[in-house]
């Protein structure tokens, strides 16, 4: 045990994910021996981040202002959503280079474990895009894992019967991997070959 | 198939060990406690990714130690190649094959084939349904190494579909997302089914052979109860997922009222049975070892005739509680042109038809190689 701010820095970092005892103290002195710009520079990105990056109102994506640069381009193809788990994942899909549509961010995955149920995902706000009539079609691209499989299945009841086309992304990805490290390729693959469910 | 060398590093007792099997039977020999059964440990986790005596990793690290690493060179064919499996306690573990590191550690699952037998495998004979549920599905992982990511997938959807029911449990309506968890048991459910089914067929003439060659009397029979109505003809995964829809749909009520999982291969049986009468309860302790013996070695034949090799046969003590003309027996039993490695205390137990070479196991070392 550290005493007073070292202590308070220590335990701030261990909050964020991944990060254990060890590594917390490792870095609180590697922050501690930093010059003071350098310390100072980055509390000034976190800042400026959470001040400036919102949620995007359509998409649930990380965005500069109310709408991410995806639902504001306006070359991309608006009936054609691809769902993701998190926003890490859009980057994963972009690094394909084949998609040209917009995204729906879930925020996670059906986990009655964790005590996560639809409702606690964007799913209500994925329902009123479909209602409205925007999408033509719907690419669910949750990870390859039990609990994405089950959430994608969950969708694909939920939008079938309001007459969205709905299709997962091929089983190219190894099962019980994350989308975020499936290399471009094999994810493009995946994309192209997708079914409907 | 041949494990021509093993290495451990901070597996159990053992800090670092290499250990060389220069021969096609090798008996490991030395004290209770010296480490000689963690060598053959450390040799079937390479061959299945698990432990046939702990259900934990972290029991395999030595005192201490963060992780632990399983080395074996094996030759196949005239080809050698070097399997390395890095053990961790939490996170995520490595794996090597060939020199180049694989994507998943369950990549190098089907290097090396191997059945083992220690005394602890009795329990598959005189133990609960999961003992033989497990051996049967360790089989199919030498058969098919894929199902090692569906037997995984398996228990994931069980409970969280079981969390789900229990946290429903009485009320009148199914909880949201119920059809969507009844779909991931059936994906993952229907192709155990299948796969077991498989196993069953091609383990039991194989177990009834190796029983007899051992000097068992009576007819060992082995034989697939699966929890859902097995489907007509050569059923493949589809039609188990069929069966499997219809009887949760028979258990709706019942599953929604108790608030648990009461469908699909978890609640599977494998009858083991002597000349009709119930192995589990109506064989001695005596019986029940030669049994699962006999298993261990149906299940090498079974491996072997699927692959035209011979599988690696891990035998821990198998010879101490047997006569010695049974220990004879035993020994002609194993199948020409398998490697054999055996352990024993006692040299005296090896019965002089094993053959081959003996290596002195003391504390923090192996000698005689
Ligand atoms: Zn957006």
């Amino acid at each position: 045990m550290f005493e007073g701010p070292v202590q308070d820095l220590i335990e701030a970092l261990r909050r964020l994910p991944g990060i254990g005892q060890k590594s917390a103290q490792r870095l609180a002195f590697h922050l501690l021996k930093a010059p003071a710009d350098e310390a100072r520079a980055l509390a000034e990105s976190i800042l400026a981040a959470k001040e400036r990056v919102a949620i995007c109102r359509e998409c649930f994506n990380v965005a500069e202002g109310e709408r991410c640069r995806y639902c504001l381009d306006a070359r991309r193809d608006p009936a054609l959503v691809c769902v993701v788990e998190e926003p890490a994942d859009i980057i994963a899909v972009e690094r394909t280079q084949e998609f040209r549509g917009r995204y729906h961010v879930l925020g996670g995955h059906i986990s009655p474990i964790d005590g996560v149920g639809p409702d606690d995902l964007r799913i209500r706000e994925l329902l009123a895009r479909v209602e409205r009539g925007e999408l033509k079609e719907v690419i669910v691209a949750t990870n390859p894992t039990v609990e994405g499989e089950a959430t994608a299945i969950y969708l694909a009841n939920l939008l079938k019967p309001l007459g969205a086309r709905v299709t997962r992304i091929a089983s190219g990805i190894p099962v019980g991997g994350d989308l975020e490290y499936a290399d471009e390729v094999t994810l493009g693959r995946a994309l192209e070959g997708r079914r409907e469910i | 198939m041949r494990l021509e060398a093993l290495e451990l590093v901070s597996f159990r007792f053992w800090e670092s060990l290499r250990v060389a099997f220069p021969r096609e039977r090798t008996a490991l020999v030395g004290p209770n406690g010296c480490g000689k059964t963690s060598i053959l440990e450390a040799a079937w986790y390479v061959a299945s990714l698990s432990s046939h005596r702990s259900s934990s990793d972290s029991a395999l690290l030595r005192r201490g130690a963060a992780s632990a690493v399983v080395r074996a060179d094996i030759s196949q064919a005239g080809r050698r190649e070097r399997v390395e499996v890095e053990i961790v306690a939490r996170g995520r573990a490595r794996a090597r094959r060939g020199g180049a590191s694989v994507p998943r550690r369950r990549d190098v699952l089907g290097a090396l084939r191997a059945q083992v037998f220690s005394p602890e495998r009795v329990e598959i004979v005189r133990g609960d349904p999961a003992a033989r549920r497990r051996f049967a599905d360790e089989l199919l992982v030498q058969l098919h190494p894929r199902y090692h990511a569906v037997s995984r997938d398996y228990e994931r959807a069980l409970r969280q579909r079981t969390a789900l029911l229990r946290d429903a449990a009485g009320a009148s309506r199914p909880p949201a997302g119920l059809e969507a968890w009844d779909e991931a048991l059936v994906s993952a459910g229907s192709e155990l089914l299948a796969g077991r089914a498989d196993v069953a067929r091609r383990l039991a003439p194989r177990a009834a052979e190796a029983w007899a060659a051992a000097g068992g009397q009576g007819e060992l029979a082995v034989a697939y109860e699966p929890n859902v109505p097995v489907p007509a003809g050569r059923a493949g995964a589809a039609e188990w997922a069929e069966a499997m829809r219809r009887r949760l749909g028979e258990r709706r009520g019942d599953e929604l009222a108790r608030g648990a999982s009461l469908v699909g291969p978890h609640r599977d049986e494998v009858a083991i049975t002597m000349d009709g009468m119930v192995a589990r309860t109506h064989s001695s302790f005596g019986e029940g070892w030669l049994i699962a013996v006999a298993l261990v070695l149906g299940a090498a034949a079974a491996i072997a005739e699927a692959f035209a090799d011979e599988p690696v046969l891990l035998l821990d003590d198998p010879f101490t509680p047997l006569d010695p003309a049974r220990r004879e027996r035993l020994a002609g039993a194993l199948p020409a042109g398998a490697q054999a490695i055996v352990t024993a205390a006692d040299p005296g137990e090896i019965p002089e038809t094993f053959g081959g070479g003996t290596l002195l196991v003391r504390e923090g070392e192996v000698l005689g190689a």
